[in-house]
């Protein structure tokens, strides 16, 4: 059985982990792209989601 | 114990190649085949990104997770440090080589929802890998998948010129050439 101590460890190890993706997100989406990469988009047509975020009708 | 770590890399590279013998990483296998170039992109990015993801996780589950035994944080653990490695990456190409990031920009984000990423992080804990063997490992596996995936688009290149029956154009006739491929490289089994 899981001691309290190790739920809180894993708790706050969790928090930090995550702290350190959205930290990580927002400054890769605060750092402006290079000139002439502005409308690059994936053009993944492996499936046919077109919810999936990489399909090109997902941005139409 | 040079002929070990040989052997090791030949393995991942060929033999228990990751897309063709254990079927993972079929999504960019499949998206990103139509073209050799963003193949060679995407083959170069998943190595970068699997060697360093590997090297951050290992020592993480050593050093940190080991020691708190929280061993069983691994698997979300793993994730994040892959999407934050990811992000990182992105971020340093951007500010750092424009070039690059015209050809590998688009194609970083995908490599966040590739398990083949995942994959060689949890198996290089669940073999018990010493740093030496880890790192052939994943210098191994990604090769095996960019060398893969380069060879896929050239065939799929050459494909779009030939005349092939209705039903079987695009992704149909890509799986059979995928299948057989399969085939030839299980050939390669008694090579070690």
């Amino acid at each position: 059985m899981m001691n309290v101590q190790s739920i809180v460890t894993a708790v706050l190890f969790f928090a930090l982990l995550g702290g350190i993706y959205a930290a990580s997100y927002y400054l890769n989406h605060k750092t402006p792209k290079p000139p002439g990469c502005e409308d690059l988009k994936p053009q993944c047509k492996g499936c046919h989601d077109k919810n999936c975020i990489n399909h090109p009708e997902y941005h139409r | 114990m040079l002929g070990e770590l040989f052997t090791l890399l030949i393995t991942s590279v060929l033999i228990n190649n990751v897309v063709l013998n254990q079927f993972l990483g079929i999504c960019p296998f499949m998206g990103v085949s139509k073209k050799a170039s963003s193949a060679i992109g995407m083959g170069l990015a998943v190595v970068f990104v699997i060697v360093a993801a590997s090297i951050v996780t290992f020592g993480l589950y050593y050093l940190v997770l080991a020691p708190l035994q929280i061993q069983y944080m691994d698997l979300i653990t793993f994730i994040l440090v892959i999407a934050s490695l990811v992000q990182l990456t992105e971020m340093f190409i951007k500010k750092t080589s424009p070039s690059l990031y015209q050809s590998l920009g688009v194609y970083l984000p995908l490599i966040t929802t590739n398990c083949v990423v995942l994959n060689v992080c949890l198996q290089n804990i669940e073999q018990q890998f010493d740093f030496v063997h880890m790192l052939v490992y994943s210098v191994g596996t990604p090769l095996g998948f960019a060398l893969v995936l380069y060879v896929f688009s050239t065939i799929r290149e050459r494909l779009d010129a030939c005349d092939v029956p209705n039903p079987f154009k695009g992704n149909p006739i890509a799986l059979v050439v995928a299948g057989i491929m399969a085939l030839a490289f299980g050939g390669l089994a008694g090579l070690v």
